[in-house]
């Protein structure tokens, strides 16, 4: 698939670079950084496919991340979905490898990224992508642990070629425990006038799971209709379920039963997404504001939330990130509850309410002065206000784990599965303003 | 300790002593691999000079020790091929270490060996290669199947010769499965990349085992093998559904790149079963769903995941369901997103949603990114000219717009407007009133080409036509080509339509045309327009002002639509077996892109069903249509041989990347016109009086 792997630094520099086919000049990459300014200069043409150039018959093939951007090239017409969740899979593995990827780490640690990338893709093809089972055989304390590597000590793990290729064996614990963190992240775009346009809940099934041997766990939850096709009244999708590879699927596919051998320490078991609206008819949080410009004097916000949840609900950390043009200044605000900041640096004020019971309704109001001289030309952005809260002990949708069963056939041991709650706001719960 | 320090550019010599003093201490091992990091370090300083060290990092592998081998091998592959003399001595440790009891290290000499694009090194990759391949370990073997690829790459023939294509092929039957996901991935490299020496063509039995194998292999081997699986033609229709109904679940998966493999791989199972969407309920939604879902990862997925989409729109609307909601924009997408997600809108949009589409694209129109108005304006055109009986609400959206005479609205109201008029002559005239108030902001050349349209089309009906004209004119000589085009047959239908104020003007611009300019394609047209208005004939015998010259000139256009949005079935059909390669991306013919990729195709099978154009018929009367089909395979065929040049020009007309934009090209419809006037023009024209005398009317 990708004929070679680059690390870049922002400028476009080459900092690491690995050829797998050789089928590619090595020099090639040096066009990138060109080609990345030329991408910036014109974008008013849509013939840019950002992010992939082609030029002269070469496919670059990048993500960018923490100041780098880490390419794959290719003359082939390959399966780019492939190369880009490689992509991010690298920067995964080194993440966890390194604490963080960046410039420095790059350097401080290339001999091992080297054996990581001949690991994790031969050919260009991938191989194991997977930290836990690349740590068992690359390690970077070699050289802290034993001054000498005979070449027989080193093994490959059976893993890597096993059919349990996530999970080696001989772990051992002496207390067996396994946590589920169910989360439930709220997106949700909402008009001016209180309406929700689109909404979604994007629902994780965490696990970090500290158990010995091979267990086999079965996976119980409320199928309320949530995951079974029979109720038709709440009509979901339900086929928006995402498995992380040690789910036996098809045995979901035919029993809607989840079983699985889980890999050591932390996961995601699964992922969900619920786009219907039976479940959020409203907005959990409502925010109702209204911002006045006076041309060349002042701005006056006023502003109101309210809590939809059970009475008994309480929201934690409730942030309400309003946008105020870029050049105001002098904030006066007063707030019926919780502090209100000004932020210049990215021009909005945030309304912090610690915790908020469900029910209630608060109210703020400022007034920001704005310069008696500004562009004329200048039309006030519409940046959506933005909220951020978490909900414990609560999940929208209405999910619940049964149960969660431990099994492993040889070692029997008594084990304890925990269970936590979360809903939160994801990334995109806004709110439109007029 | 931390390596950053070693990245200091060294001497070769400087690094020989370094290497002399290290075995002078009793432990060198430490020594020996921090001076090997700084020969490494130096290769990525682009130190080339470090290939002098070559015997010297040779003799460094008889240390036993993994990391020094491991760099050492690093350095061989580096420059190996620059001093092939001085290499050749490493062969005697590969020799050894191919018997070696560590697999890692057997591993790494095959490895190491086949990447030497040497002749010896090639060699004797040969001659281990195959023991190699039935290693006891299935690490070693795994690494063995991936080198006979690489192999393939230096001497595709001797591969052949050698059988080990066949000896990968029976591995497909190893008893490790991580094997077979291995050398399923070294064969379709041979069959996509072997220029036609390899074909891989998969039995029943064999795509069956694959199949259930699916459950047991990792995340890659399950995308390698839901890839090659396509290289298997179902006889029957059942056949076709069990491979369905297998591949299902992994839509679950949680790699993206299986799920758009497993997409690809329904898509063309898909093909050889009767109606899938019937004998599936859920499919269409099953695989809507988990490509939208994909939507919460990273932008470059998304933006994978929805040129993808646009070509299931495309191609098989009956088999993906979205709705379109689901697209709307996010305040945070990156642009790239954005222009993607409003082209899935507009393509999505039909007369049940579209009031929906309409409240979101006005909310986009007006947002301060100016790229993102100006497309959704676009689109309210475009979806004015797709959907007739909410043309009237798109018009009166834009209409609003533009009066607040905000200058990028305005041009691209008025660029829009040209091609809604073309579709419905002369019904929405109160709008172009409304950007005639808006006209001095209009400086692009393509939104002046539109307005001098829309002058010329709308001469009698505009009161001050003559200044606005005039304004527009005035800067002939230094307007773009296109501009200066429409200039001309726009002047000239002002003038047939409104002679007394349209003469002035008409003459003005003529000069201009004809002695000015120094294009000759520009004096050529000037030249037939003034001839045209000047000739005896111009005028019938009953004496009517320039009839012949009107009946030519003011014809009526011809009406657009949006049918011209469908690409070539044939393509689709290629591009659904691409799925989640680049070519999705471009949504280009293959080999338009990738010259040389190897062409895919529907196999000939009893089961083949033949699906109607997209456009067109629906799905229940498919079978009826088995003739225009076969129209649209047989050729593919003829293709198959990658070698004629001609080919590409075929599918040029369908060269579009995006179909918002398709519009646009309403203008180059009119030079095409034009060729036609002028070939009346010669007929009637004999020998013809030349220029210069002034026209009488």
């Amino acid at each position: 698939m990708a004929s070679q792997v680059h690390f870049l630094d922002i400028k476009g520099k080459p900092l690491l670079s690995r050829d797998y086919k050789g089928d590619i000049p090595p020099n090639t990459i040096e066009k990138f950084p060109l080609l990345i300014l030329e991408l910036e200069d014109d974008n008013d043409e849509e013939s840019n496919y950002k992010p992939f150039i082609n030029h002269q018959g070469i496919n670059y093939i990048y993500i960018s991340h923490n100041n780098l951007y880490i390419c794959a090239l290719t003359r082939k017409n390959e399966n780019v979905m492939a190369i880009i969740v490689f992509l991010s899979k690298i920067v995964e593995v080194l993440t966890q490898y390194f604490k963080t990827l960046e410039e420095e780490s790059i350097r401080d640690n290339f001999v091992i990224i080297y054996e990581l990338l001949d690991e994790m893709m031969d050919f260009g093809y991938a191989q194991t992508t997977d930290t836990k089972i690349l740590k068992q055989y690359i390690t970077q304390d070699y050289f802290k642990l034993v001054k000498k590597t005979p070449s027989r000590i080193v093994q490959p793990p059976n893993a890597v070629t096993n059919s349990v290729n996530w999970r080696s064996d001989g772990i051992m614990y002496k207390k067996n425990e396994a946590f589920l963190d169910v989360v439930e992240s709220i997106n949700m775009l909402i008009s001016a006038s209180g309406h929700v346009l689109n909404s979604e809940i994007l629902g994780k099934i965490k696990i970090k799971s500290h158990l010995s041997g091979m267990p086999d766990l079965r996976l119980g939850l409320n199928d309320k209709g949530i995951f079974s096709e029979e109720t038709n009244n709440r009509n979901l999708d339900l086929e928006d379920i995402k498995f992380h590879q040690c789910v036996r699927l098809s045995k979901f596919e035919n029993e809607k039963i989840i079983t699985f051998i889980p890999p050591d320490g932390e996961f995601t078991l699964m992922s969900y997404r619920l786009s219907s609206n039976q479940f959020l008819v409203k907005p959990l949080i409502l925010v109702d504001c209204k911002i006045k410009v006076h041309q060349h004097s002042r701005i006056e916000i006023i502003c109101s939330v309210k809590a939809q949840i059970k009475k008994k609900s309480v929201a934690n950390n409730v942030e309400v990130m309003i946008p105020i043009p870029e050049d105001a200044d002098t904030p006066k605000s007063s707030a019926q509850y919780g502090s209100v900041k000004w932020h210049p640096e990215k021009a909005c004020l945030i309304w912090k309410l610690r915790t908020f019971p469900g029910g209630k309704q608060y109210f703020m109001s400022s007034e920001l002065g704005l310069p008696a001289v500004s562009d004329p030309e200048a039309i006030l952005s519409k940046r959506p206000i933005k909220l951020n809260f978490s909900i414990p002990y609560f999940t929208t949708s209405g999910i619940q784990v049964r149960y969660l069963r431990i099994n492993e056939p040889k070692l029997q041991y008594q084990s304890y599965p925990w269970v936590r709650y979360i809903t939160q706001a994801g990334d995109d719960y806004t709110v439109r303003i007029k | 300790m931390s390596d950053g320090k070693l990245f200091v550019k060294s001497k070769s010599s400087e690094i020989r002593a370094e290497i002399e003093r290290a075995f002078k201490k009793s432990k060198p091992h430490a020594r020996v691999k921090i001076i090997l990091k700084k020969i490494l370090s130096n290769i990525m300083l682009n130190n080339n000079e470090m290939c002098n060290l070559m015997e010297d990092v040779i003799d460094l592998m008889r240390i036993d020790d993994l990391d020094i081998r491991k760099m050492c091998c690093h350095y061989l592959i580096v420059f190996a091929r620059v001093k092939p003399k001085e290499a050749f001595r490493a062969l005697q440790f590969f020799n050894r270490f191919r018997d070696d009891r560590n697999p890692i290290l057997r591993a790494l000499s095959i490895k190491t060996v086949s990447s030497i694009g040497v002749p010896e090194f090639i060699d004797f990759s040969f001659t281990i290669v195959g023991k190699l391949l039935h290693d006891s370990d299935a690490y070693v073997r795994k690494a063995a199947v991936f080198s006979v690829s690489r192999l393939y790459q230096h001497d595709p023939k001797r591969v052949i010769n050698e059988k080990l294509a066949a000896s990968v092929g029976d591995m497909l039957r190893d008893s490790n499965d991580s094997i077979i996901s291995a050398a399923l991935a070294c064969l379709s490299y041979l069959h996509e990349h072997g220029e036609g020496k390899f074909t891989l063509v998969l039995d029943r039995a064999t795509a069956f085992k694959l199949a259930s194998d699916l459950s047991k292999v990792n995340e890659w081997g399950q995308a390698y093998i839901l890839n090659l699986l396509i290289c298997f033609t179902p006889q029957t229709g059942e056949d076709a559904l069990s491979f369905i109904e297998t591949i299902i679940p992994c839509l679950q998966h949680q790699n993206s790149s299986v799920i758009l493999n497993s997409i690809k791989a329904i898509i063309y199972f898909g093909n050889y079963v009767k109606n899938p969407e019937l004998v599936i309920p859920t499919l269409s939604k099953r695989l809507g769903s988990s490509l939208v879902s994909l939507l919460s990862k990273p932008p470059e997925i998304q933006f994978l995941v929805l040129r993808n989409v646009i070509l299931l729109i495309l191609s098989r609307k009956e088999l993906v369901s979205f709705d379109v909601k689901t697209f709307f924009c996010n305040y945070n997408d990156p642009i790239y997103i954005k222009d993607t997600k409003l082209e899935i809108i507009y393509l999505l949009a039909n007369e049940n949603n579209v009031n929906v589409v309409l409240r979101e694209l006005e909310e986009y129109a007006t947002e301060i990114d100016i790229a993102m108005a100006r497309k959704a304006i676009r689109a309210f055109g475009n979806l004015a000219i797709k959907i007739e009986s909410v043309s009237d609400q798109c018009i009166e959206i834009i209409c609003d717009l533009v009066s607040n005479g905000i200058s990028y609205i305005v041009r691209e109201a008025t660029i829009v407007m040209k091609n809604v008029i073309r579709k419905y002559p002369r019904r929405y005239d109160y709008v172009v009133k409304e950007i005639l108030k808006h006209h001095k902001c209009i400086d692009e050349p393509d939104a002046k080409a539109a307005l001098i349209w829309l002058l010329g089309y709308y001469a009698q009906r505009i009161d001050n036509i003559d200044k606005i004209f005039d304004e527009f004119v005035s800067n002939f000589k230094e307007e773009p080509l296109e501009v200066q085009y429409v200039i001309l047959s726009s002047a000239t239908k002002f003038y047939l339509q409104v002679p007394d104020k349209g003469e002035p003007l008409v003459l003005k611009v003529l000069k201009w045309a004809t002695e000015e300019v120094d294009n000759p394609d520009v004096r050529d047209r000037g030249f037939m327009y003034w001839r045209l208005i000047s000739h005896v004939e111009a005028n019938t015998a009953n004496g009517e002002f320039q009839s012949s010259t009107k009946k030519i000139i003011l014809d009526s256009n011809p009406i657009i639509s949006t049918e011209n949005d469908s690409i070539d079935p044939a393509i689709l059909e290629e591009l659904d077996l691409n799925i989640g390669t680049l070519a999705s991306i471009y949504l280009k013919p293959v080999q338009t892109v990738f010259r040389f990729a190897r062409k895919k195709s529907l196999g000939e099978s009893p089961a083949l069903q033949s699906h109607s154009l997209p456009s067109t018929a629906t799905t229940a009367s498919t079978d009826n249509f088995s003739m225009p089909k076969s129209s649209s395979t047989y050729p593919v065929s003829d293709y198959e041989s990658p070698k004629i040049p001609d080919d590409n020009h075929k599918f040029h007309d369908h060269n579009r990347d995006s179909l918002i934009n398709d519009m646009d090209s309403a203008f180059e419809k009119e030079p095409a016109k034009m060729a036609s006037t002028k070939d009346k023009l010669v007929k009637k024209i004999s020998s013809a009086a030349l220029l210069g005398r002034k026209n009488k009317h």
